[in-house]
C-alpha cells in the first residue's frame, strides 16, 4: 500500500482572510489535519463525503420545516452539527444548534427564520473546505 | 477487535472505519438505530460505538434493548454523542455505558478507552456472554 500523503504543518494560507480576535473561525485547519493524522487522501475523502452529505441533510431539514415535522428537522440539524464538528466548524455548529433547539421545542417558524443563516454558514464552510483542498493539492 | 460503529454521520463513520482499521480492528457500520440493533444481534461485536441521535429510534433505545437482552447485554458500549440535552445525557448514564465521549471525537481519547477495554477483556473483566451488571 502506498504511504499516505502527508501535509506539512503550516498556518492558514495568505489567501485566507484574517480572523479577528474573538471571532469564531469557519474551520479549524489544525484540528482537521490532526484528525486525519495529516493524511491528505483521507481528508479529501472526508470533505467529499461532507459536501455530499451536508446537501442531503440541508434538504431534509428544509423538508422537515416545510412539512412541520419537528423530529425530522431536529435530527437533520443535529446531524449537520455533528458532521461539521469533525472539521472544527464551530460557526456552522452554532447556527445548526440554534435550528436544532428551535425544532426540538417545536418552534418550526423560528427554525424557518434561522435557516437562511445556517444555509449561508454551510455554503461558506463548503467553499472553505474546497479551497483548502485546492491549496493542499497544489 | 470487532467493532460496530453506529452513527448516521457519514463523515465520522468513514473516519472511524479508516483509523480503527489501521489499528487492526474489524469495523462494521450501521447508519440507523434499527440497523445497529440488527447488527448487534447478528454479529455479536466485541464493542459498539453508539451515536444517540439517529434515524429510526434513538441510541438510548438501542442501549436499553441491548442491556435488557441476555444474549448481548455484556457487549461493551461507548456512546459518542453531540447531544447537549441534560435529560438525554441522564438517560444514557442510567444505562451505564463503558464510556461516554462527546463530539467532536478526539481519536486519541477513543483509542485509549478501547485499549482499556482490551486490557479489561484480557483480564476477564469484560465478557459479552456475561449479563451486564451495571456501572461501578
Amino acid at each position: 500500500m502506498a504511504p499516505a500523503e502527508k501535509f506539512p504543518w503550516s498556518p492558514a494560507s495568505a489567501a485566507e482572510p484574517a480572523i479577528a480576535e474573538g471571532e469564531v473561525p469557519i474551520l479549524d485547519r489544525q484540528a482537521m489535519l490532526a484528525t486525519v493524522e495529516q493524511d491528505l487522501g483521507l481528508l479529501r475523502e472526508l470533505v467529499e463525503i461532507f459536501l455530499s452529505a451536508s446537501a442531503a441533510q440541508l434538504a431534509e431539514l428544509r423538508a422537515g420545516i416545510r412539512e412541520r415535522d419537528a423530529d425530522a428537522a431536529e435530527r437533520a440539524a443535529h446531524t449537520l452539527r455533528s458532521a461539521v464538528l469533525n472539521f472544527g466548524g464551530l460557526r456552522v455548529a452554532q447556527a445548526a444548534r440554534a435550528v436544532e433547539v428551535a425544532a426540538r421545542a417545536n418552534r418550526l417558524d423560528q427554525a424557518r427564520r434561522l435557516l437562511p443563516q445556517l444555509e449561508a454558514e454551510i455554503a461558506q464552510v463548503c467553499q472553505a473546505l474546497s479551497r483548502f483542498l485546492s491549496e493542499v493539492a497544489g | 477487535m470487532r467493532i460496530l460503529v453506529a452513527d448516521d454521520d457519514a463523515v465520522l463513520t468513514h473516519l472511524l472505519k479508516h483509523r480503527l482499521t489501521a489499528l487492526g480492528h474489524e469495523v462494521q457500520v450501521a447508519r440507523d438505530a434499527l440497523q445497529a440493533w440488527h447488527s448487534v444481534q447478528r454479529n455479536l461485536p466485541d464493542l459498539v460505538l453508539l451515536d444517540i441521535n439517529m434515524p429510526g429510534g434513538t441510541g438510548v433505545v438501542v442501549l436499553q434493548r441491548l442491556r435488557n437482552n441476555l444474549r448481548v447485554s455484556g457487549v461493551p458500549v461507548i456512546v459518542i454523542t453531540a447531544t447537549e440535552e441534560e435529560s438525554t445525557l441522564q438517560q444514557i448514564q442510567e444505562q451505564h455505558p463503558e464510556a461516554l465521549l462527546r463530539k467532536p471525537i478526539q481519536f486519541e481519547e477513543l483509542a485509549l478507552v478501547i485499549n482499556r477495554l482490551l486490557v479489561d477483556r484480557e483480564l476477564g473483566k469484560v465478557d459479552r456472554l456475561v449479563p451486564h451488571r451495571g456501572g461501578p
